[in-house]
């Protein structure tokens, strides 16, 4: 198991944001985190990256806790933020550098899958320029380099899909697809429904800092089936209740 | 717009009061009286023994006049969020940048006139001038002035800056040229070139493209707020504008020798920071200079061991804040390496930059013949001193 969140309560200064929140994310699955702005799912995901300390509950992270072995809990996770976040004063290949630094890396098996990943994002000519001067999407595209040339067990990822270029999207789901065969899962949040529905093992639909509902896109229809035919119809629908309640 | 001006120069100008206090505390007011003090008696005196016409003379008052009229610059207040705010008024722009000219000119002039005023005496003896020269002197600058920052309004709706050389020339060449004219030739005709300078930039000003370029507009503002923060953050906290990276890729050599590995991590984010980012070296490298040059011209041992003492202090406690320069920075968390090794790297970063300086002191004070026993006493105090700066007060800064 990559993941397990179990009955997970946390937030900022003392108001939960989330609630007894559970769910996993098992190994080889691509599990999507939905919900509306200000559901949880950043506060989730800052749980998970030990950013925050749950009020109570558990985070299992390839079987480890954080307070069990710190260091051991990081290494098995990899990060691509919402908004990137670069060093200004480092160059395109120092922040390679750094990452392989931090997480230990082979230098040269590193370097290997990142001059693909470069040259798969069209970055290869770019090594010596400092990437906070990008564009989002450029930047962002520099974080899936580092996040992706550690052998984290846990990918988390949020919202990937804004942002990024058709050409890169397609090209992002290879490589998830890619890890994913070589046993590593990929927790992301995201608010498009339809990339979503097609390449998601699982979701995980999200309101108010509770768990809604957790299945496949089958275990999703056949529950809401009065509700439409796609992800986008069925969340739209649950939302709206939601909302009148 | 105009409004709009004036609602932020209000509180422009109630920003620079309150940071003003902040200079003009107890101390500095009576350093400053000192300095007057002592500038001003020198000054008479050199009156005192001054002759009329020495060949040097108009010179030396065209130089100052130059660079006098090069102070105080374009003042537009605009703020970066306004190219998306304000582009929809953007025809009515107009009005907006004539209010801020007025207040640039106005801030400008009083320059010009203290400048004139300390000028004064010295003009009138050398030159033999009556008093309608004299004023014909200021209103000439006033006018120079003034042309020169209606050159500086017209870049605010020019798409390309302008290239060098023509900056060298309205900047610097015409104001030469004029300046000349009116302490050689005649101040009359000098006068009467102005007028027709700012006859032409005006003629080019009313018949110029109406679209503004706010990527050059906010880029000097900000670098003027820049420098007025700059100034005041010598006296007090002021908000850190986010300063320019150079890329210095000849010191990348230096970087060679750094292992790349977990153990190195934070010595590689530190070191390369220093050296791209003014903030903290520019701070370091102008304090080695002034101990340098202190311990190079002072005499008195025992004040020589004080300066040199009080300079490793001053080092070390101005870069310790650069420890947290990353706390922002997620990753920084996130990264499966132990907080240990952070406090480690900068240790010796620290050590390094503080003996650097114990080494460029000791050449100051080698320079300045100190005895042997002065220069073994201040070794001892400096090493106790690194040692309390990069043991005791960075893991007491560490806890906290």
């Amino acid at each position: 198991m990559s993941l397990e969140v179990n009955k997970l309560t946390g937030g900022y200064s003392s108001i939960p944001v989330l609630k007894n929140e559970s769910f996993d994310v098992k190994d080889g699955e691509l599990v999507s985190l939905i919900g509306l702005n200000g559901a949880g799912k950043s506060t989730t995901i800052n749980h998970i990256m030990g950013l925050m300390t749950p009020f109570s509950g558990t985070i299992k992270v390839n079987g480890i806790q954080i307070n069990e072995d710190v260091e051991k809990y990081k290494q098995e996770i990899a990060y691509v933020p919402e908004m990137p976040i670069l060093y200004p004063e480092l160059t395109l290949k120092e922040h390679i550098d750094t990452t392989i630094m931090a997480y230990n890396l082979n230098y040269a098996s590193a370097w290997e899958k990142a001059h693909q990943l470069l040259k798969t994002f069209r970055l290869n000519n770019k090594l010596d320029w400092f990437p906070a001067n990008f564009s989002k999407g450029m930047r962002q595209k520099v974080m899936i380099v580092c996040a992706f040339i550690t052998n984290a067990k846990l990918f988390v990822i949020d919202e990937p899909f804004l942002g990024l270029d058709p050409l890169a999207v397609n090209d992002l789901l290879k490589i998830i697809e890619n890890k994913k065969k070589m046993g590593a899962s990929i927790l992301m949040s995201t608010h498009v429904l339809d990339t979503a529905e097609k390449y998601c093992d699982r979701f995980v639909l999200l309101n108010d800092g509770k768990v809604n509902y957790e299945g496949t896109m089958t275990d999703i229809k056949q529950r809401y089936s009065n509700y439409g035919n796609s992800l986008n119809d069925i969340y739209l629908a649950l939302a709206r209740n939601d909302s009148h309640e | 717009m105009n409004k709009i001006f004036r609602k932020r120069l209000n509180s422009h100008i109630m920003e620079m009061v309150k940071y003003l206090r902040y200079v003009f505390n107890d101390f500095f007011v009576i350093a400053l009286m000192f300095f007057i003090g002592a500038l001003s008696l020198s000054y008479s005196n050199l009156l005192r023994n001054l002759q009329t016409n020495l060949w040097w003379e108009p010179l030396l008052v065209i130089i100052v006049i130059l660079f006098s009229v090069h102070l105080g610059t374009m003042v537009t207040l605009i703020k970066q969020p306004d190219q998306v705010f304000l582009t929809p008024k953007e025809y009515d722009f107009k009005s907006y940048f004539q209010a801020a000219l007025k207040y640039s000119y106005l801030m400008a002039s009083l320059i010009q006139f203290l400048v004139w005023f300390i000028l004064l005496p010295f003009m009138s003896i050398s030159f033999g001038w009556k008093t309608l020269y004299l004023v014909f002197v200021l209103i000439l600058m006033l006018l120079i002035k003034f042309y020169l920052l209606e050159i500086e309004f017209l870049q605010i709706r020019r798409s390309h800056p302008s290239p060098l050389l023509r900056k060298m020339l309205f900047n610097w060449i015409i104001p030469i040229g004029i300046l000349g004219i009116a302490f050689y030739i005649g101040l009359p005709t000098a006068l009467f070139l102005t007028l027709v300078c700012i006859f032409g930039v005006t003629y080019e000003k009313l018949h110029q493209f109406n679209v503004v370029n706010w990527q050059y507009v906010i880029n000097t503002e900000d670098k003027r707020m820049n420098r007025v923060y700059r100034f005041f953050s010598l006296f007090t906290d002021v908000p850190s504008l986010p300063s320019k990276l150079h890329r210095r890729k000849y010191l990348d050599p230096l970087l060679k020798p750094l292992k790349k590995d977990q153990k190195h991590l934070f010595s590689n984010l530190y070191l390369r920071t220093f050296i791209r980012d003014n903030d903290t070296s520019s701070l370091y490298f102008r304090l080695l200079l002034v101990g340098f040059v202190l311990l190079v011209f002072v005499n008195n041992q025992i004040l020589a061991i004080l300066i040199s003492v009080l300079f490793i202090y001053l080092t070390g406690i101005q870069i310790i804040p650069f420890f947290n320069y990353f706390d922002d920075n997620v990753l920084i968390h996130i990264y499966p390496v132990n907080e240990k090794i952070k406090v480690k790297n900068f240790r010796k970063l620290l050590q390094l930059l503080l003996m650097i300086e114990m080494l460029l002191l000791l050449i100051g004070m080698l320079i300045a013949k100190d005895s042997l026993q002065t220069i073994l006493i201040s070794i001892v105090l400096w090493l106790i001193e690194i040692y309390f700066l990069t043991v005791t007060l960075l893991n007491k800064k560490n806890k906290n």
